[in-house]
């Protein structure tokens, strides 16, 4: 991994990242921090999850409010800032359709607004869930949380209901295969990045993968409550 | 610089913590208990009692002992409608207005109660460490929301702490249970008290504890089962009218919970109250069976809630490595059988349930006095921050299971031409509709320079700091002023609106609540006869003729009480009619199981 060299603003020694080691003073971040540069990554599509936390945790280490408790209170308004940059940052990153909404909010100074059509290439699934969702909630809406073990037993028992949770598992497969497709193109995206100098396809194409992203996370929300409140 | 305490401030017990050559340890209270009684006599209002003495004067003072505070702290009239719980104390507050208790000739903030308690452990504390002690790390339900929280450390600073850090009881114990043992992994902590529940999922790497997400109930505890517990009792024993009798509702539920613990390790405890009223005595036989039939619903809400937890954390219940188990209540085998069956395996009981979290939030002091070097708690927002948007909707700024401390802007503009305020509803909540989310506070931002409509533009700063607590600040981009901005959290009220909420409080209770328990024993009722005619259509040929009979006896029994409006006599036919099921319930749930693995589900 990179190690981005800043100047300490308050001893002048150089050091890595945001944090200084010789003089153990918190550097204020400014408002817009490039969310790569803080944890020393190039801009691009793809991360290595596994890398990145590694190094969330260890900044974390140095730069929480636990850390500088027993400083005074002008610090300590600067560690809650940089902390709470810190833990968007990474939970920004983390995700795919947030960090590719970031890297093309980057690139094209302006963060992409979310479409809001359901994206051609999983319409079929969406109709598919939309439709059992339906048939869910109708049953759903006579059940009333079981006082008694009787009527959890009629509940458990319903023939309606295997259906359902049957009909909610496989979709919940072909969502997670759909979420696998993005991460892969994701990645064979990323491997033409370097010898891509004019991206602008890329970027739309990774900006439309976020949509699809945005969209299959609801899907799988959606299936998991319905599967949740089917089943207690 | 002073030591820094761990707290664990319970809904039953309170229990303190300090680190001791890197070890954390529990302080004996003044009696030399481990764990202190959160209960506060207030008979005179000027020399408290807590602890043990109050709890020991208990039964003649009721109406002024104030036990289980804690489910007031922070919350609304309109939040504790409809709650169950046992108590013998007076709370008044409706609507918008702050909960307050009346004791001692006075009324309190929950927060003034909950104070005493610190105050207490406060001072046994400092002669135990023979120093003085005004630094704290208390602990507060995962679930605690924003006014809950501000109320937990208002009550830390009523009682002369400086409140060095909220942090969440789940967690808490999950670093007692990491701290000594070199453990790493994924860790369900499930965390059943006398008042609350909740189900965390942390991730222990290398020495950072990081929460992966919470959700819970701050209203589902030990107290609720005591009551289920005084309510069959009182079925029992027709005879008995103790409603209006404070005194005896303190020794039943004395006895309820007594029985209650005694089922952890017995399949029958024997009840008896002598002269409970009216020269009256209870008796009565409760059985383990009978007892789990009473609190099964509501220990099958906890099961919800750790679904809903794995699911945030994006895991399946096998990728948990250990199940931890915290709080009173958890001694429950049906409790127990509930945490098996959700995560498939074993819990791991190498904490103690009751001291687990005061020794967490020792720990916690400890790192942040800077004497436990590499461990670090990184901890989330249980619910979404958001605020009202057109159409009464709620949007998130800040959405659940955000590592905290979190920042998050907004920027907001006027909609009508020369505004000079904007109204901001600050809400806490999953639900879409803003009404049916907490309200944090509203606040209005004011001075804005006349302009056509849109045109302004104010940036607000929402932070949540490390106690998961609820910052704003307002800047005016045009200007560029900064603003802190206070948020008019709750109504406040006038002394002689108490005093008219006082007499209100006491003349209604009563009725309003026996009303709304026939009503919803009725609808449980004919719930029950739906289930119980469907169930035999289907699986009556599985039991035998005695069963069956046994069954359509309570049923017809159930029928003919359903439209009466004999509350306890409805109460006793729907016991029966449980008890009958039983049997046929097993069958049916052993069928569900069978037919579900025939199916075979994949995933």
């Amino acid at each position: 991994m990179k190690e981005i060299k800043v100047k300490c603003l308050s001893c002048g020694s150089l050091e890595g990242g945001d944090f200084c080691g010789s003089c153990h003073t918190v550097l204020p971040i400014e408002q817009d921090v490039d969310y790569f540069r803080l944890f020393g990554l190039e801009p691009r599509p793809a991360v290595d999850r596994e890398a990145l936390k590694a190094t969330f945790l260890d900044l974390s280490q140095k730069l929480h409010p636990d850390r500088n408790v027993q400083a005074d209170t002008e610090t300590r308004e600067r560690v809650l800032g940089v902390s709470a940059q810190l833990n968007r940052g990474y939970s920004t990153l983390v995700d795919t359709k947030e960090r590719l909404r970031y890297l093309v909010g980057k690139a094209q100074d302006e963060e992409p607004t979310e479409a809001n059509r359901v994206p051609h290439e999983i319409m079929e699934l969406f109709f598919e869930v939309h439709d059992l969702m339906q048939e869910v909630d109708a049953h759903l809406k006579e059940k009333r949380p079981a006082l008694s073990r009787i009527v959890a037993a009629v509940a458990e028992t319903d023939e309606n209901k295997r259906r359902f949770l049957d009909g909610i598992a496989g979709l919940r497969v072909r969502t997670m295969a759909r979420f696998a497709a993005v991460e892969d193109e994701v990645a064979r995206i990323d491997a033409e990045w370097d010898a891509t100098p004019q991206r602008e396809k890329l970027l739309t194409r990774l900006a439309e993968l976020a949509d699809v992203l945005a969209y299959l996370g609801r899907l799988k929300t959606s299936l998991a409550r319905k599967e949740l409140a089917l089943s207690t | 610089m002073s030591k820094i305490i761990g707290i664990d401030l319970g809904t039953t017990n309170s229990v303190v913590a300090v680190m001791d050559l890197g070890v954390p340890s529990v302080i004996p209270d003044a009696e030399g208990l481990r764990l202190t009684p959160s209960v506060v006599g207030l008979a005179n209002p000027d020399a408290p009692l807590v602890g043990v003495p109050a709890q020991r004067q208990a039964a003649v003072h009721a109406t002024d002992t104030v036990a289980s505070v804690k489910r007031f702290m922070g919350r609304r009239g309109d939040e504790i409608e409809g709650e169950a719980m046992a108590r013998t104390y007076t709370v008044i507050g409706k609507g918008d207005a702050p909960i307050k208790v009346v004791a001692g000739g006075r009324t309190w903030a929950p927060e003034e109660i909950s104070a005493k308690v610190l105050e207490k452990l406060k001072a046994d504390a400092e002669r135990y460490l023979e120093e003085e002690v005004t630094r704290a790390v208390i602990t507060v339900p995962a679930y605690f929301n924003d006014a809950q929280r501000a109320a937990t450390k208002r009550a830390g600073e009523l009682a002369g702490f400086t409140v060095e850090r909220i942090i969440n009881e789940p967690t808490a114990a999950c670093l007692a249970y990491g701290m000594d043992k070199v453990k790493q992994g994924v860790v369900a902590v499930y965390d059943l008290g006398g008042g609350t529940f909740d189900i965390s999922i942390v991730e222990i790497r290398g020495s950072v504890f990081k929460v992966l997400s919470t959700t819970g109930n701050t209203r589902l505890g030990g107290d609720d089962f005591d009551r289920a517990v005084m309510d069959w009792l009182l079925m029992k024993a027709p005879d008995i009218d103790i409603s209006a009798d404070l005194e005896a509702q303190a020794r039943l539920k004395e006895a309820a919970e007594a029985a209650k613990c005694a089922l952890s390790t017995r399949d029958e405890v024997e009840i008896a109250i002598p002269f409970l009223s009216g020269g009256k005595s209870l008796k009565a036989t409760l059985t383990r069976a009978t007892f789990e039939s009473l609190i099964a619903a509501r220990v099958d809400e906890t099961r919800a809630a750790c679904l809903q937890a794995l699911h945030d954390a994006s895991l399946g219940a096998d990728a948990v490595d250990a199940v931890i188990l915290v709080g009173g209540s958890t001694r429950i085998p049906l409790v127990r059988r509930v945490v098996v069956q959700v995560f498939g395996k074993e819990p791991d009981t190498s904490v103690n349930p009751d001291e687990a979290v005061a020794l967490g939030a020792g720990i916690q002091a400890g790192i942040l006095a800077g004497g436990v070097a590499d461990t670090l708690l990184l901890d989330v927002t249980p619910l979404s921050l958001g605020i009202e948007t057109f159409g009464g909707l709620m949007n998130v700024i800040i959405p659940r299971n955000t590592t905290i401390p979190t920042k998050a802007g907004e920027l907001f503009t006027t909609a009508v031409d020369g505004q000079k305020a904007v109204n901001i509803h600050v809400l806490q909540g999953e639900r879409e509709m803003a009404g049916d989310n907490w309200t944090l506070g509203r606040f209005s931002l004011e001075g804005i320079e006349p302009q056509p409509a849109g045109i302004p533009r104010i940036g607000v700063q929402f932070t949540i700091d490390a106690d998961g607590i609820l910052h704003v600040l307002a800047r005016d981009t045009a200007t560029g002023k900064e603003k802190v901005v206070r948020m008019k959290a709750a109504v406040d009220i006038s002394d002689e609106e108490v005093e008219h909420m006082v007499q209100q409080a006491v003349a209604h209770a009563r009725a309003d609540v026996l009303k709304r328990q026939l009503v919803e024993a009725q609808l449980s009722a004919d719930e029950m006869l739906r289930a119980t005619a469907k169930a035999l259509e289907r699986y009556g040929a599985h039991l035998e003729a005695p069963e069956r009979e046994r069954i359509d006896a309570a049923w017809k029994e159930v029928k003919e009480a359903v439209d009466g409006d004999d509350l306890n006599g409805l109460k006793e036919a729907k016991q029966h009619l449980d008890e009958a099921t039983q049997k046929l319930a097993d069958i049916m749930f052993a069928e569900a199981v069978k037919e579900r693995a025939t199916s075979e589900r994949p995933d």
